[in-house]
This record gives structure tokens, sequence and C-alpha cells, in this order.
């Protein structure tokens, strides 16, 4: 190919790499925070008279679970105008960088949706607590935007640290996004169920407020576990592979496919378990560490999977 | 741009040993030691029936709060005997999250040495009580509970807590440093980047110290408490 050809083929897949982190960034924050709207003209519905409290709590709640979008927004402008690509295997780097924020922006402000509609019916119900309610609502959803931190932080490495000098590192470096990004889904909806159940029961007994952070950083940081195999898995393939045959390439796709998709239902079947956790908790079960203990195993089963799935993505990077 | 993920290192040669030292984490951490040792100090001075230092105050109502969520957790005996090591790792790791927000510092908990270090800790920690408090044979049996065919899956699930637990705080605050340093080159260090330490600094090192802690706790709970 002409070397001109090729400059304009780099640079175009560098911009469907924009694309890429636009167009899948956007779907979470409008489910998200249409979720939270919702809730807030039901409960608007049911008490008019505290309609611009609930409004303020469900603009502050949408207004974090936007950050998603605005990750994935930062990053498109970045790789539209910023960055530009010269060689194909640099743009199959930056291709990735969308992959990743576009598919890690997606189950954070699904999650942090959640908790913000959550929130909104508490301040419908208890107009009173609505400072608490909405601190809860911050503290959880601050937690469950970690995934998509992790997919902020790979993409703007893939686009400013990576510079892939082969077609075998730039899969690599794809097989990385594919793993953060994918690998966030589940983990942050997951957390965004302690998060929504948190803001519930705080607005039943106020008094048990600790109990209930408590459960729910727990329940969350257990759900979030899949997402950091994601990161463990993608850091490795970003900073520890080396150039290699086909064979070798495809395996480090294939770990990233793994890892990411391996992710996915752990981190949202944790979720069940951090909700009903932190329910518990609110509702002043008294057999406090009874309820911690059965959370926190069977969120360890449910997580096997992950782990099943960093384990094959390991051999595939290195063993194979 | 050109310190995204920079790790200061020396390196040196003993024989056939490559020593590296990342001396920027190293002198942070002694200066969060330092802060630490300081303030202990102070809020120990005006440890008086009735309180007059504000410092006194603050880290009687911390220390507090913090004793009724062990002692919950673990109960009177052994909460007593725990609570002074999850007390620390808190105070350690909140101080070395927080001290970020200081321009040209390096977080100690944004390498990974640091925090694999206190993931090791509380895994020693744990499982050495496991021991002692259970018998070696009461000890190895757990891993065989609810029955025998999960014995794989017990190990390998006390292995990955060693890595989620010390690799979220490790994302995090690396996290957090990276988002900082890129927003600041594109808005030219300009207000934005104020909000952003108050935020990853401030706020999301507190709450990640605080879930570093209570993990530590719980593992330790789901070790040594029998009910």
């Amino acid at each position: 190919m002409p070397a001109e050809t090729i400059k304009g083929l780099a640079e175009a897949i560098g911009l469907i790499g924009a694309g890429v982190a636009m167009g899948f960034g956007a779907i979470g924050p409008g489910i998200g925070e249409g979720q939270a709207a919702g809730k807030a003209v039901e409960g608007v519905r049911m008490r008019p008279e505290a309609a611009p409290i609930i409004t303020r709590t469900m603009l502050i709640g949408q207004a974090v679970a936007e950050t998603g979008g605005i990750f994935a927004l930062v990053i498109a402008i970045l790789l539209v105008f910023i960055t530009k690509a010269t060689t194909i295997p640099v743009a199959i780097a930056y291709l990735s960088a969308g992959i990743s924020i576009g598919m890690g922006a997606i189950g954070s402000s699904i999650g942090q949706g959640m908790a913000a509609a959550s929130a909104c019916e508490a301040v419908a119900r208890i107009p009173n607590f609505s400072d608490k309610i909405i601190t809860f609502m911050l503290i959880g959803q601050s937690a469950a935007s970690t995934p998509s931190i992790f997919a902020l932080v790979v993409s703007l490495l893939l686009m400013f640290i990576a510079k892939p000098t082969t077609i075998s590192l730039a899969m690599a470096y794809l097989a990385a996004g594919i793993s953060v990004g994918m690998g966030a889904i589940g983990s942050s909806v997951g957390q965004g169920m302690g998060a929504a159940a948190a803001c519930d029961a705080v607005a039943r007994r106020p008094s048990f407020s600790d109990k209930v952070i408590t459960f729910m950083l727990i329940g969350q940081s257990a759900a979030s576990t899949p997402s950091i195999f994601a990161l463990v898995v993608s850091l490795l393939l970003m900073f520890s592979v080396k150039d290699a045959g086909i064979v070798k390439t495809a395996a480090y796709l294939g770990a990233g496919i793994s890892m990411g998709f391996g992710a996915i239902g752990p981190g949202y079947g944790c979720g069940f378990a951090a909700e009903e956790g932190t329910r518990a908790a609110g509702y002043g079960f008294s057999k406090y560490s009874v309820a911690l203990r059965t959370m926190l195993i069977g969120q360890a089963v449910a997580q096997s999977t992950a782990v099943y799935a960093m384990v094959i993505a390991l051999i595939l990077i290195y063993v194979v | 741009m050109g310190d995204i993920g920079k790790i200061y290192a020396w390196a040196f040669k003993i024989g056939n040993y490559e020593i590296v030292v990342n001396y920027m984490t190293i002198i942070w951490t002694w200066i969060v030691m330092a802060i630490l040792i300081i303030l202990a100090y102070l809020a120990g001075k005006g440890a008086k029936l009735v309180p007059v230092s504000r410092i006194t105050l603050f880290f009687d109502w911390l220390i507090d709060g913090f004793r009724g969520i062990v002692f919950d957790t673990l109960g009177e005996e052994l909460g007593r005997k725990y609570f002074g090591f999850i007390m620390t790792i808190f105070l350690f790791v909140m101080t070395s999250n927080v001290i970020g927000i200081i321009p040209g510092s390096v977080c100690p908990t944004q390498d990974l040495n640091t925090t694999l270090g206190l993931g090791l800790l509380v895994f020693f920690v744990v499982h050495g009580s496991a021991i002692y408090y259970k018998g070696l044979w009461g000890y190895l049996k757990s891993y065989a509970e609810p029955f025998l065919l999960l014995l794989p899956l017990n190990v390998v699930g006390e292995i990955a807590k060693v890595i989620s637990h010390s690799f979220r705080l490790f994302g995090n605050i690396l996290g957090g440093s990276i988002i900082i340093i890129v927003v600041g080159y594109l808005v030219k260090e300009w207000v934005l980047p104020i909000i952003l330490n108050g935020f990853f600094g401030v706020f999301v090192g507190i709450v990640q110290a605080f879930v570093f802690a209570m993990l530590a706790l719980v593992y330790l709970a789901v070790a040594i408490v029998e009910d």
C-alpha cells in the first residue's frame, strides 16, 4: 500500500474509535438518568409539596450519573482533535481507547442512575432526611464509578503512553481495551444495586445508617472485584507482552475477550447479594455477622467464574 | 503529560542482583508517617478528662466511631485486640491518599508496592490469627466448608482476595492522579484540577481508605469469629 493510503486508513481507524467511545458511552447515561427522572416524577405525584427537594435530588443524582458520558465525550474529543494516528498499530490502540471508555461508561451510569432513582423515591417518602439520603447516594455512586474510572485510565494510557509498533502489540492493546471496557459493565451495575438499596434503607431506619454504609461498601467492593481482575489483565496486556507471531497475537485477543466478558455476569450477580445485604442491615436485622458472612460467601461463589476467566486469560498471555 | 504513570525509580546492583528503589514512594511514606506521629503527639497532649484542643476532639470522634464498628464486628474481647491494627491501617491509607492534593506529591498508595504490601500484611495477619484461634486443623478444615468439593474454589478465592484488595486501592488512587494530570494539561491547570483534587484526593481517598480498612476487618471477622 502507498504511504498516503496507510496514513489515511490509520486516521480513519482512530476516528472510528471516537465514534465508538461516544456512541456506546451514550447508552448508560440515558438509561440511568431516565430511571431517576421516572422515579422523581412518581415521587412528585405522591407528594407534590416536596417537589423542589425531589427535583434537587434528581438533578444531583443525574449529574453524577452523567460522569461516564462526560468521560466518553472527553475521550471522543481528544481522539478527534488532539491525537492523530499515522501508523496502523497506533490507530488500533486509539480504537481500543474508544472501546474501553465507551463500554466502560455503560454500566457505571446505569448503576448510578439506579442509586439516583432509589434516592428520589426515598426523598419523596421522607423529605426531612433528604440531606442524609443525598449523602448516601453520592457515596454509593462514587463507589459505583470505580470501574468507569479504570476504563478511563486505560483509555488515557492507550492514547498517550502506548505507542505500539507492530500489529501483534496493537492487538494486545486492543484486547486490553476490550477487557477493561466490557469488564466494567457488570461490576458497576452491581455496585449501583448496592447503592440503591442503601438509599432505600437509610430512609426507613436512619438510626442504622452506620451499619448500612458498612454493608453497602463491603458488598459493593465484592461486586467491583471482577472489574479489578479486568484492570489487572489489561495492565498486563499493555505492559508485559512482547511482539509475537500470529498464534500468540490471537491468544492476547482471546485473553482480553475472556476476561472482559467473563467479568460481566459475576459483577452483576454480586450486586444482588450486595442489595439484599444492605437491606438486611437497614431493616435492623440483629444477626449482623451472619448476614455479612452469608453475603460474602455467596459473593465469593458468584465470583468464581470471574476468577476462572482471569486464570484462562493469564494462561493465554503467558503459557500458550 | 510526560509524567502519566511515571515511576521515580533508582536502581543499583549488589553482586548479581539489581535492586530498584522507588524513592518518591519511600520519601512520601516517611512524610506520611511523620505527619501521623506529629498528629498523634498533638492529640495525645490534649487528652485530659475534658479535652481542650480541637485536634484531640477530632481524633476522639474518629476513634470512637471506628471502635464502635470494630467492636460490633469482632466482639468486645477480640475487638480490643485488633482495633489498633485496623485503625492504623485506616489512618495510614487515608493520609497516604489525601496527601496527593499537595502539588508535586506522589501518593504512596499509587505505587502498587505499597498497596500490595498492605494487602499481604492483612493476608498474613488474617491467616495467622485464624491458625492461632482455630488451631492448624480447624484452619485447614475451614477450606473444605461447606463441603469438600469447594476446596479449590476456597483456595483460589483467598488468593483473589489479596489481588482485589490491593488493586482496588491502587487502581482508584492511580486513576485519580492520572485523570488530574490529563485534565490539568488540557485546561492549562485552570480551576478544574482543584475540583478534581477535591473529589479524587479527598473524597475518593477517604472512601477508599474506609473500604480498605473495612475489608481487612471483615476478612478478619470471617476468619476468626465463631458463631
